[in-house]
């Protein structure tokens, strides 16, 4: 409240930054990142090629990024936010229509030798953009349903992209994101009963209409995964062994039978949940959810004592992001949802997904390094 | 600053996604625990069944030798083709397209299917053996799912049906070896006595699979190499036994033995009818061995070991020797055959009706005079007989620990009747002991080392397994002269006017000599005919008598004792005519 101890945030120097550094967002963080070096070892079949070594230099780039973001002007990312949202759209287009083909869905695109995925940007990118529409709305303007007609939009467009890459795993964490955020930020609560309606009538519709042929194998395999133990129900069925085999304490690091064998298809990637529950047990997966659950408390706690409405929307938004990732990761790799190829936050081996939640984190953090700051729609 | 009014939105609001995100962790938790806790040890149980497919790598089992390294039965290494159900999408398709492409007959596709239905999914249904290289080649190239071709050995058995009793042959253990369904072990004979040492030890190829269930590799860091088994060699001499096999098979059943003087080396051993082990393999295996199980003559029975027989005449070797080392009697005192002999209320008949007259004991042997050895025998007593009889190496066994089912046999006296048919011994089971009947029994075996031992003055032992090593017999200390005695008499009966005087050889001067028998069956025709099984024809020949011929050979320096025994051939001719063939064979 003693906004005399604050600075204005074009002012603020660096130590005051640091001296507002987060380090039990930050600690966290580092440690699932160390920890997953460390996965991606043993997934090597205990060397660093061709995972850990190279994870562990997509982590210095990440880090670089966050420090920047982190230590930014908050104003930079007001200022840009719609600019970023629309070039992520712009990847998005491009990879539906031109990407490399991957597992069946459109998802990669070839910078250079550098695949990028933007599919996993679009998820910072719309938390952003919805954060600074909402920013400056009032009360009277959040009840109101034509102001949630652009934010509908802005996720109409990229969801329709991505479940036609098909990206089931993304689409469905986008519409989530959004769900959330309307809810936060006051919309009325009939809306959503309305929507809900409506979206199971649009079932069938989807169904029939709008999936592919391996997703519906996943969702039917899902329902029975014995049905087809050398199919589509090898992934979940090896997964689900692979985790219950670990038991309490695991098999000991770089000798879980399944990963090492090359039983365990994506251990690297989207199954890397299960590598780890194979190798160090119900007591590795335990404390691996600790940390993700502190990290989204922290994140809470973040957006709670923000004291600016940016701040606050984009550290909530990207904790709905964050919760969501490995919620459904770790539920598919469990056998709870079906396989929708979502990958574990900060613990996968690829790039996009790192380097765009390290980006969402260096938001978070320049939120909390600016909660105090006043900031007008207007003035910047 | 924020709106209040948003603010307290955001706060009421924040509730829900705390409470929901407390839910759903709840719920990750709970199925943690429920996967790695509760139910960890059947994920453990299914991690184990398929972190590897171990594939055990069959060793080559041992050879049996024969006397000079000549194979008798072995591993030969064959293509075997596979088919496992599991892994195909539609059995009926894939097994008419290898019936087409292998040309199987119906009864072969029958047999798949029995299989396939009778086993479980994962386990391998053989579908063909030995099947030849352009064949397999244009199998593999279908590459038709749930179908492989694996390296294997199959059994080979080089004698066929000679001495299929005595070396076994190898089969599927009733209970069959996880992840080898093509695993064998001996069921009988030298093959399961020795399995332990032949059967060598398996090796394991570990198979790594890819996402579909695929083998993609191998971790070569535990590849065992199997270690083949050790080889036995016996001192069967494969010629000989091909002769002694070939001369019983004309006849519908019997038994022989040969045997090394010297050594007490087995060089053959038959019987008939036998068995070819190689046929056990094929379609019409099971056929084969329900037909083999259902023959009276019992194929399976090691006859020379396992069948008891009255000795008839060849016991009269016994006798006259029991009574010349008594003092009971010279060679050349005579006595009188009018073709009977009336003792007590008993009238006891000579084989010759018409008498032999005066005969001394060489006659006696050389006629086989029943009359002769009825008195010689009550003269000396059974007790005399039968501590020559076990001397001779009668009701005894040799082969008890290589061989099952061996039966001493029977030679009779006082305590034994008493004790056995608990009435008490008379005159005239002396009497008719002295030709080798009333309830004296012997085997094939026993009898030729009887013959060995009464030839050598030797306590010859027989040997099955062969080994450099002469083996030194115990003196029998019996008087030279006495053996010469009886076997001046046994080389008669090979001579003009002998019982056997047909069967006689002349190999560059090495002879034969012998002792011919023939035994009545009664008692045999009386249970069979209890039991019902027989038909007319079959009791028959079941009620001839059995010819038996125990002979020895050169007769100058005696080396190779034989018995053949051939049952219900009715006289002792068939039986001495192929101990000649085997003389024949020796000698050459």
């Amino acid at each position: 409240m003693s906004t005399t101890r604050v600075s204005n945030a074009n002012m603020m120097t660096f130590s005051e930054k640091l001296s507002r550094f987060s380090w039990a967002l930050f600690i966290p963080m580092c440690v699932i990142l160390l920890f997953s070096v460390v996965i991606l070892f043993s997934a090597g079949n205990g060397s660093w090629q061709p995972f850990a070594l190279s994870q562990l230099l997509k982590i210095c780039a990440g880090m670089g990024i966050f420090f920047i973001v982190a230590f930014s002007n908050i104003k930079t990312w007001i200022k840009s936010a719609y600019f970023i949202y629309a070039i992520v759209l712009i990847l998005v287009v491009l990879v539906t229509f031109v990407g490399d083909v991957g597992m069946g869905a459109q998802r990669w695109l070839s910078f250079g030798g550098i695949n990028i995925q933007p599919s996993e940007f679009i998820k910072i990118a719309l938390v952003l953009a919805l954060a600074r529409y909402f920013a400056w709305q009032n009360s009277v303007e959040l009840s109101q349903f034509k102001n949630y007609l652009v934010p509908i939009f802005m996720l109409l467009v990229p969801f329709a992209l991505i479940c036609a890459q098909p990206d089931l795993g993304t689409g469905i964490s986008l519409g989530l994101i959004t769900v959330g955020m309307f809810y936060i930020v006051g919309a009325n609560k009939k809306w959503f009963l309305i929507a809900g309606i409506l979206g199971v009538l649009a079932l069938p519709v989807v169904w029939y209409g709008g999936m592919h042929d391996y997703q519906r194998a996943r969702i039917i395999t899902f329902i029975n995964p014995e049905m087809d133990a050398r199919g589509a129900g090898y992934q979940i069925n090896q997964a689900k062994i692979a985790f219950g085999s670990g038991g309490i304490i695991g098999k000991g690091y770089m000798s879980g039978t399944q990963s090492q064998q090359s039983f365990l298809p994506e251990k690297q990637t989207d199954f890397i949940f299960t590598m780890l529950g194979e190798e160090f047990g119900f007591v590795g997966a335990f404390v691996l959810l600790s940390i993700y659950t502190f990290i989204v408390i922290m994140l809470f706690w973040a957006a709670k004592t923000c004291r600016n409405r940016f701040g606050q929307l984009v550290c909530f938004g990207f904790m709905l992001n964050f919760f969501i990732y490995y919620f459904i990761n770790i539920s598919m790799v469990l056998g709870i949802l079906p396989t929708v190829g979502v990958p574990l936050p900060l613990m996968s081996f690829g790039g996009s997904s790192l380097i765009s939640l390290l980006f969402g984190f260096g938001l978070c953090q320049n939120a909390h390094i600016h909660k105090d700051q006043q900031l007008s729609s207007k003035g910047f | 600053m924020i709106d209040t009014e948003v603010a307290r939105t955001f706060d009421r609001r924040s509730a829900l996604f705390l409470t929901g995100g407390a839910i759903l962790t709840s719920v990750l938790i709970m199925r943690m625990l429920q996967m790695q806790v509760f139910e960890h040890k059947d994920y453990m149980k299914k991690s184990e069944n398929n972190s590897f497919r171990i594939q055990i790598n069959m060793p080559c089992r041992g050879s049996i030798l024969s006397e000079t390294g000549a194979i008798i039965s072995r591993d030969i290494p064959i293509y075997r083709i596979y088919f496992i159900p599991e892994e195909a999408d539609d059995i009926n398709s894939v097994v008419e397209t290898v019936a087409n492409e292998l040309h199987l007959r119906q009864k072969t596709v029958d047999r798949i299917w029995r299989n396939i239905k009778k086993q479980q999914k994962f386990q391998p249904v053989l579908i063909a053996e030995n099947t030849n290289w352009n064949i397999l080649a244009g199998l593999s190239a279908k590459n038709i799912p749930g179908i492989h071709i694996g390296n294997g050995f199959s059994r080979s058995y080089e004698m066929g049906p000679a001495g299929a009793q005595v070396f076994g042959y190898v089969g599927v253990p009733k209970k069959s070896v996880p992840n080898n369904p093509f695993f064998t072990h001996g069921i009988n004979g030298l093959e399961k006595r020795f399995n332990d040492y032949m059967e060598g030890t398996p090796g394991q190829t570990v198979l790594i699979t890819n996402a579909v269930g695929r083998i993609t590799g191998e971790d070569k860091t535990q590849f065992i190499a199997p270690i083949s088994g050790g080889n036995i060699k016996t001192t069967i001499r494969d010629n000989v036994q091909k002769v002694l096999y070939d001369s019983l098979a004309m006849n519908r059943a019997g038994c022989g033995v040969v045997l090394d003087v010297e050594n007490g080396n087995i060089l053959a051993m038959a019987s008939t009818p036998s068995f070819d082990p190689n046929n056990f393999k094929t379609d019409d295996g099971e056929e084969y061995i329900s037909s083999l199980l259902s023959d009276v003559a019992k194929p399976f029975m090691n006859k020379t070991i396992e069948g008891l027989y009255p000795p008839g005449s060849t016991f009269k070797i016994v006798v006259a020797l029991a009574a010349l080392e008594s003092g009971a009697i010279s060679p050349n005192e005579k006595v009188f055959c009018p073709g009977y002999w009336e003792y007590g209320k008993h009238k006891y008949h000579c084989w010759e009706k018409h008498g032999h007259g005066y005969v001394n004991m060489y006659d006696a042997l050389k006629h086989s005079c029943d009359i002769y050895f009825y008195q010689l025998a009550l003269r000396i007593g059974i007790d005399v007989i039968k501590h020559m009889a076990l001397k001779l190496g009668l009701n005894q066994k040799y082969m008890e620990d290589i061989l099952s089912h061996e039966m001493p046999g029977i030679i009779p006296d006082r305590n034994w009747k008493e004790r056995n048919v608990g009435i008490p011994w008379v005159h005239g089971d002396t009497i008719i002991s002295g030709i080798g009947q009333g309830f004296i029994l012997t085997n094939c075996l026993q009898l030729a080392v009887m013959m060995a031992r009464v030839v050598s003055n030797k306590e010859v032992k027989p040997r099955l397994m062969y080994s450099d090593e002469v083996p030194v017999f115990k003196n029998l200390d019996l008087q030279e002269k006495n053996i010469k005695h009886v076997l001046k008499g046994l080389e008669e009966v090979t001579k003009k006017g002998g019982t056997a005087y047909g069967s006689a050889i002349n190999v560059k001067g090495k002879k034969m000599g012998g002792k011919t028998g023939t035994s009545q069956v009664r008692n045999i025709s009386k249970t069979e005919r209890k039991t019902g099984v027989l038909t007319n024809e079959q009791l028959k020949w079941n009620l001839r008598n059995h010819g038996l011929f125990v002979g020895y050979a050169p007769t100058d320096n005696p080396r190779y004792a034989v018995c053949v025994i051939m049952e219900h051939a009715g006289g002792s001719g068939p039986a001495a005519r192929a101990t000649a063939k085997i003389m024949k064979e020796l000698l050459k």
